[in-house]
C-alpha cells in the first residue's frame, strides 16, 4: 500500500478514528495490528521474516540487559548477525555468489554458479533492519532498557508510518512515546495533515511528473549528448529528493495524527553551503546513524579519520543497493566529503583574500550551486543501470553540449522537444519548473524552519489560498498509475 | 476545537467541493474541443451509423476509404482505425459500436503484422482518445480500467475524473485546438485519413531486414482481444473479415500462420500483403498506403466483400 494510493486514503482515517476511539490500553494493539496489514499488501509472506527479526531483537535486548561481560557481547554479536544475515541473504546474495564467481573465473577457477535467488526484495528491508539493530546497541550501550512488553517493540519496529522507509528512528525517542496515552487534538492533526499535503505535493506533483522525463535519458544513455543529459541529472535531483524528503514528511505527519513524533529526515539539503553541511541535511536519520555506530567508534579507535568517512560513505551507499553503482556512489561521496572538509578553512580564506565577503549573496549562490552540481554528478552512479552507463553518461554530458545547446535554441526539426523537454509536452515541462521554483522559493523562505512552522507563520489567508493550491496540485498532477518510492527498493 | 473553527473548516471544504466541481466541469468542456478527431464522441452519442464498420490502427485509418466501399458494395461503411491503437483499444470501441450503433452488417478488421499479436513500442491501447469523454461513465470506466486508477472516487471528485484532460485544457484555452496531424487526426467525413503525398516527397524503398518482436514479445491479452472481436462479432450475427493488408516490407515469418490458426467459425481472412508488388508508387510508406494506393486496396477489398454481404 503506497502513501499516495486510493487505498491508503481510506485506510489511515480508518486507523485514525479507530484509534481515538478505543482506550489508550489497547492502542499499541490496533496501530500493531494495522501495520501488519500495512505490510502485508506488498507480499504478506514477507511479513514471517520481520517477525523473525523482532522475535530475536526481543529476547536480544532482555539478555543484553540481564548479562554481563562476553553474554552480554555475545548477545549483541548473535542480533547483529542475525539482522545482517537476513539483510545478506535478501539484498545481497545475489550480487555476493555473482562478483565472487566471476573473481574466482578472472584466477581460472569456472566452478557452477549457485543458483540465483528469484525474490523481491521484501519492501524497506534495509530500514527496519537499522532500526532493529539500533535497539539492540542502545540496550548493549546501556542507554535503552530492554523492552519487556513484546507488542510494543514489535510496533517499535512496525509502526506503519516509517516502516518501509524511514525515518530510522532510536529507541530513546520513540519508547518514551509508545504510553498512547494521546488526546484528540486539533492542533496535532493540522500539523500531521499539513505535513502529508506538503509531502504528497512533493511526491505526486514533482516527484512523479519527473519520473519519466528523467527516464527518457538514463533508460536511453547511448541516445543523448549534453544538454539532455545535464537535465535529466538535475531534474533527476529534485525527483528523488521530493519522493524521499516527500515520503519522509507523509510519514512525520501520519505519526503526528497518532500523537508520536519522529524526526526530520531532510533539513533543507539544498541550501547548504558545502557539501559536509548537505550530508548532514540528507537522509538525517541514515547518516546519523553511521555516525553513531560506525564513524565515531572508529575514530575513536584512533583510525584516520579521511579513511573512515570514505569507508562509512561506501557502506552507506551499499546499503542502498547491490550494485557496484551504488558503492562508487558511496565512494564519489565519501571522497567529496573528505576534500571538502579537508580544504574548506584554506578554500575560505583564499576567498575571502580576494575580498569578496562570506554575506556576499553571489559567494552564496556559487556555493550552493557548487553543492547541488557534485550531488546530481553523484546521480549518473546512482541512477545508471550500471557502471558502463553512468561512465558513458558522464562522457556524453561534455561531448556536443554547445552544439546541443545550439540545437536547443534555434529547436530545428522540434529538436527543444527532445533536448530540452525530455520527451514532455512543453506545457508539462514548464509547470515542473514552476513548480520545482516554487519549492526552492519555500525552502529558501523556510531556512531552518520545517514547514509546519512556515505555514504557522502564514496570514490565514495566505495559507489557505496555499492549502487549496497543494490539494488541486495533486488532485490534478496525480497521474493515471502510482509510482512507486524510490526509497522503497532500499 | 472552538465552533469558529468548525465553521470554518465546513466553509473551506465547501469551497474545495465547489472548486473541484468548477475545475472538472471546465476540464470536460475543453478537453473535447481540444480534439481534431471527434469520432469517440460521435460514437458515444450514437451519430456513427454505417453497414460497414473498420476496425484497426493507422494502417486502417490510412489504407481504407469507406467511400470507395461504400460505391462498389451499395453499404455505408465508416473507418474507426486509430493510430497508434492495438487490439485491446480496438476490443472496446467495437463494444461501444455495438452498443451505440445500428448493428453493422459486417466488421472489418485490419490486422497490423506483427502487432496485432506482438508487443510493439509503436501501439498502445490509445487513452489518450478515450480520456476527453471520461464524463460519460462507460468511458470512465474503460480508462480506470486501463490506467489502474480507482474508479469510486471518480464519483466524488470531478477534477480527479478529469486530470486525465487537465494538460490539454490548458493548452486549448492557450492555443485553441489541437495542431492537425496529417497522419493521424486530419479525419474525414467517413472516419478515414487517405493521405496524399507532397510533390516533392521521396518514393518509399522496400525494407528487406525488419526488426521483428522476439517470440516472448507475444502478447497474450492481445491474444485475448483478437478472439473476443471475433466473439462479439459472432454473438451479434455480423460478419467478420479480417484483412491483412498491402506491405513494403517482407512479411513477419510465421505470423499469418499464428493469425489463421486463431480465426474462429465464420471469420473471413483476406490477403493483400502482395497486392501491389512492392510498387512504391502506391506507398506512403512502407507501413501505409498512400491515397492512390488507398483507393485501389478499398476497390479491391469492396469488390470481395460483395458476394459476403449478400
Amino acid at each position: 500500500m503506497l502513501f499516495n494510493s486510493i487505498t491508503f486514503l481510506v485506510f489511515l482515517p480508518i486507523v485514525f478514528v479507530v484509534y481515538y476511539v478505543l482506550p489508550s490500553k489497547w492502542r499499541w494493539a490496533w496501530l500493531l495490528a494495522a501495520s501488519c496489514y500495512f505490510y502485508m499488501w506488498f507480499v504478506p509472506v514477507y511479513l514471517l521474516i520481520l517477525a523473525t527479526t523482532i522475535v530475536i531483537d526481543y529476547f536480544a535486548g532482555i539478555y543484553i540487559e540481564k548479562s554481563i561481560g562476553n553474554r552480554r557481547k555475545l548477545a549483541l554479536i548473535i542480533s547483529l548477525i542475525a539482522n545482517i544475515g537476513i539483510l545478506c541473504v535478501f539484498k545481497y546474495y545475489n550480487f555476493f555468489v555473482e562478483n565472487i564467481y566471476e573473481a574466482l573465473a578472472g584466477f581460472g577457477l569456472n566452478l557452477t554458479p549457485l543458483p540465483h535467488l528469484g525474490i523481491l526484495l521484501p519492501i524497506g528491508l534495509s530500514f527496519h533492519t537499522f532500526q532493529a539493530m539500533s535497539y539492540t546497541l542502545e540496550v548493549y550501550k546501556g542507554k535503552q532498557a530492554a523492552i519487556k512488553h513484546f507488542g510494543m517493540y514489535a510496533l517499535y519496529v512496525m509502526f506503519f508510518p516509517q516502516l518501509v522507509a524511514g525515518p530510522i528512528e532510536r529507541p530513546q525517542a520513540i519508547f518514551p512515546q509508545f504510553h498512547f496515552n494521546y488526546k484528540l487534538e486539533w492542533c496535532n492533526i493540522v500539523i500531521g495533515l499539513r505535513w502529508i499535503l506538503w509531502g504528497l505535493f512533493k511526491k505526486v506533483a514533482i516527484a512523479d511528473q519527473l519520473n519519466p522525463m528523467v527516464s527518457f535519458v538514463y533508460d536511453n544513455p547511448e541516445k543523448y549528448q549534453g544538454l539532455p543529459i545535464y537535465m535529466a541529472t538535475a531534474l533527476f535531483v529534485f525527483q528523488v529528493y521530493c519522493d524521499f524528503s516527500g515520503y519522509s514528511d507523509m510519514a512525520l505527519g501520519m505519526a503526528k495524527l497518532f500523537g508520536v513524533n519522529l524526526m526530520e529526515n531532510f533539513k533543507n539539503p539544498f541550501l547548504s553551503k558545502t557539501f559536509t553541511h548537505f550530508w548532514a541535511r540528507w537522509h538525517v536519520s541514515l547518516m546519523n546513524w553511521f555516525r553513531d555506530y560506525l564513524m565515531f567508534p572508529m575514530v575513536k579507535k584512533g583510525r584516520p579519520w579521511q579513511l573512515v568517512f570514505i569507508f562509512v560513505f561506501l557502506l552507506s551507499g551499499f546499503w542502498h543497493g547491490a550494485n557496484w553503482t551504488f558503492v562508487f556512489w558511496g565512494i564519489y561521496n565519501g571522497i567529496a566529503v573528505v576534500y571538502t572538509k579537508s580544504t574548506h578553512k584554506w578554500r575560505e580564506k583564499f576567498v575571502d583574500n580576494l575580498g569578496v565577503s562570506r554575506k556576499n549573496w553571489f559567494r552564496k549562490l556559487v556555493q550552493t550551486l557548487s553543492v547541488f552540481h557534485w550531488f546530481a554528478l553523484g546521480g549518473f552512479l546512482f541512477r545508471g543501470e550500471n557502471i558502463q552507463d553512468a561512465l558513458l553518461l558522464f562522457q556524453n554530458l561534455f561531448d556536443g553540449f554547445g552544439a546541443s545547446l545550439n540545437q536547443a535554441w534555434f529547436n530545428p526539426n522540434n529538436a527543444r522537444e527532445s533536448l530540452l523537454y525530455l520527451g514532455s509536452v512543453p506545457l508539462v515541462f514548464f509547470i515542473q519548473m514552476f513548480l520545482i521554483t516554487l519549492l526552492i522559493t519555500i525552502e529558501v523562505k523556510m531556512k531552518d524552519k520545517n514547514i509546519n512552522l512556515y505555514f504557522e507563520s502564514m496570514n490565514k489567508l495566505p495559507r489557505l489560498i496555499f492549502y487549496t493550491f497543494l490539494v488541486f496540485a495533486v488532485i490534478l498532477l496525480s497521474g493515471s498509475q502510482q509510482v512507486d518510492f524510490v526509497y522503497f527498493q532500499f | 476545537m472552538g465552533i469558529k473553527k468548525y465553521i470554518s473548516v465546513i466553509i473551506w471544504i465547501f469551497f474545495m467541493i465547489c472548486l473541484d466541481q468548477f475545475f472538472g466541469f471546465g476540464m470536460s468542456i475543453l478537453a473535447p474541443k481540444y480534439k481534431q478527431d471527434t469520432r469517440i464522441e460521435k460514437l458515444i452519442n450514437n451519430q456513427i451509423n454505417a453497414d460497414i464498420l473498420i476496425f484497426g490502427s493507422s494502417r486502417a485509418l490510412n489504407n481504407f476509404s469507406p467511400n470507395e466501399i461504400k460505391k462498389i458494395t451499395g453499404n455505408t461503411c465508416y473507418n474507426l482505425g486509430f493510430s497508434g491503437s492495438n487490439v485491446v483499444f480496438h476490443e472496446e470501441v467495437l463494444k461501444l459500436a455495438l452498443k451505440h450503433c445500428a448493428k453493422p452488417k459486417l466488421v472489418i478488421y485490419n490486422l497490423d503484422d506483427p502487432g496485432t499479436l506482438y508487443e510493439n513500442s509503436g501501439i498502445s491501447f490509445r487513452i489518450d482518445a478515450l480520456e476527453p469523454y471520461v464524463e460519460s461513465n462507460e468511458i470512465n470506466e474503460i480508462v480506470c480500467k486501463q490506467t489502474g486508477k480507482y474508479i469510486w472516487p471518480t464519483y466524488f471528485s470531478k477534477s480527479y475524473r478529469h486530470n486525465g484532460n487537465f494538460i490539454n485544457s490548458i493548452r486549448y484555452l492557450l492555443k485553441g485546438k489541437e495542431d492537425l496531424d496529417y497522419m493521424v487526426s486530419n479525419i474525414d467525413s467517413l472516419g478515414a485519413n487517405l493521405i496524399t503525398p507532397a510533390k516533392d516527397a521521396k518514393a518509399p524503398t522496400f525494407i528487406v531486414n525488419r526488426i521483428l518482436p522476439k517470440a516472448n514479445q507475444l502478447n497474450l491479452s492481445y491474444l485475448n482481444s483478437f478472439k473476443n472481436i471475433q466473439e462479439l462479432c459472432a454473438a451479434n450475427n455480423i460478419k467478420l473479415v479480417v484483412c491483412f493488408p498491402p506491405l513494403l516490407m517482407k512479411p513477419m515469418a510465421g505470423f499469418k500462420t499464428s493469425i489463421k490458426n486463431l480465426l474462429e467459425g465464420e471469420t473471413t481472412s483476406m490477403d493483400y500483403t502482395a497486392l501491389f508488388k512492392a510498387d512504391p508508387k502506391y506507398f506512403l510508406n512502407p507501413d501505409h498506403l498512400n491515397s492512390k494506393g488507398a483507393i485501389v486496396f478499398s476497390d479491391s477489398v469492396a469488390h470481395q466483400l460483395i458476394p459476403i454481404l449478400k
